[in-house]
């Protein structure tokens, strides 16, 4: 539960960070209803206008928003799932063309998307685990020699 | 599922285990078996860096051109896309940094105190499939993709003996075929491995490949070296790709160590998920199943 309430308030910095940054063209994809839906955030105002207190209906809503960066037009894709409105979940997809812009964008969605947890690899039905190679024993051997050569 | 028959083995550096779930009536398992390991064996002799009477050992000693491998094709054209998109951070030429750093045959894992800098594809080979030109002696790696390369080719003969209902894993990378069943994969968790997974893969017809700086890791290096600027990538904690076939799957689950999906997604199919170092993910939208969060 602790985790949920994280997200959430995680979710809200970064649409209000997102919201003060762009100006959301949007454009409605998908799994949502296609007619309504003309909250464009704007300029931070979301949390403190009328613009927060719009009933939306459920679904999930998909928007590309415009920017320029010192490089030139720049684009970044948002989508969010709203639930009873409250976002339950939300991406952000970069767009980037400009070298620079691909990496703060990239950043940017890194800290933006949802921090993962572990749960005991017991308590899930599992056929098979992916992961990193399980590695040679020559690799293994090698490591043992150099930390015990390392603490003596 | 149950399997009728499974094989392990290790070979290529790593463990397999071959599952098939249903078999032909006539087939012999003990010659499907032994036919499997030769071709694994074969692939060793002829791409190994680790062995120095590899063919592509061998081959990479010293200036010039040969005729490669029948099976090279696949393996030699993804390397060469990779290294476009990736601006030359992702190369064969690797393979002589990763020997000064340690990475070797005999796993000395000291790096040297000059790392050898990856020149450009074009001032050392000329690939022109089935001729490969090598203008400067070298060390080729394709620990990359060669692992997937593999699981493709063993999960062809396994098709060819008509068996269509079966996994082959090697070290992690899983290939499942199935006509009408899903495998459910767990994700190891990057820093608790064996203990926790973050999610989990539904997969049918399809190959999940996993790479993480993790297990192989040895100072401030780790398997996957950006050849570019001579580190190990601390940024990526781990990657996941889904895609048709494993060669994909694990040569991208590498790739995007080294750059952001984006660079890629417009030359390939897949699915991907990806761990960053503070825990938080980057999940494609398609990628077929749920990471805990």
């Amino acid at each position: 539960m602790s985790s949920h309430h994280h997200r959430r308030t995680k979710f809200n910095f970064s649409l209000f960070y997102i919201a003060s940054l762009l100006t959301l063209s949007l454009t409605l994809t998908g799994c949502g209803p296609a007619t309504e839906q003309t909250n464009s955030a704007n300029g931070g105002k979301l949390g403190n206008s009328q613009a927060a207190y719009i009933a939306c209906k459920d679904g999930t809503y998909t928007a590309t928003g415009d920017y320029y960066s010192p490089g030139g037009a720049e684009q970044i894709q948002v989508t969010v799932t709203l639930k009873n409105n409250i976002i339950t979940a939300a991406s952000v997809q970069p767009e980037g063309v400009g070298r620079m812009s691909q990496r703060m964008q990239g950043m940017f969605a890194a800290n933006f998307a949802p921090l993962v947890i572990g749960k005991n690899i017991n308590d899930v039905q599992l056929g098979k685990v992916s992961g990193s190679s399980l590695t040679g024993q020559g690799f293994n051997d090698a490591l043992n020699k150099i930390m015990t050569e390392a603490q003596s | 599922m149950h399997a009728d028959a499974t094989f392990h083995f290790y070979a290529i550096g790593t463990k397999w285990q071959i599952d098939l779930f249903s078999t032909p009536p006539k087939l012999h398992l003990d010659s499907l078996r032994e036919r499997i390991q030769r071709r694994v064996a074969i692939f060793e002799e002829n791409y190994s860096r680790f062995r120095p009477d590899s063919f592509l050992s061998k081959s990479t000693r010293q200036s010039g051109s040969f005729l490669l491998p029948d099976d090279a094709k696949p393996l030699f054209d993804i390397y060469l896309k990779l290294y476009e998109l990736t601006d030359g951070a992702f190369t064969p030429l690797i393979g002589g940094t990763l020997e000064d750093a340690g990475y070797n045959a005999d796993y000395t894992l000291k790096p040297k105190q000059s790392i050898y800098s990856p020149k450009s594809w074009n001032e050392i080979l000329e690939y022109c499939y089935p001729r490969l030109t090598i203008k400067e002696a070298c060390t080729l790696d394709f620990g990359a993709a060669g692992k997937g390369y593999t699981i493709d080719i063993v999960s062809d003969m396994l098709r060819q003996a008509g068996i269509s209902f079966f996994t082959v894993e090697a070290g992690g990378d899983i290939r499942f075929d199935s006509p009408d069943q899903t495998l459910r994969v767990g994700l190891e968790h990057p820093k608790k491995a064996g203990e926790e997974i973050i999610g989990v893969a539904t997969i049918q017809n399809l190959s999940i490949c996993g790479s993480a700086g993790n297990r192989r890791s040895w100072g401030s290096f780790h398997h996957i070296i950006n050849a570019t600027t001579l580190r190990s990538p601390t940024d990526v904690l781990a990657t996941w790709v889904a895609a048709k076939d494993t060669l994909t799957a694990d040569a991208l689950a590498t790739a995007l160590f080294l750059v952001p999906p984006q660079r890629l997604t417009s030359t390939f199919s897949f699915e991907y998920v990806i761990v960053y170092d503070n825990f938080s993910a980057d999940i494609s939208r398609g990628f077929p199943g749920e990471i805990f969060t």
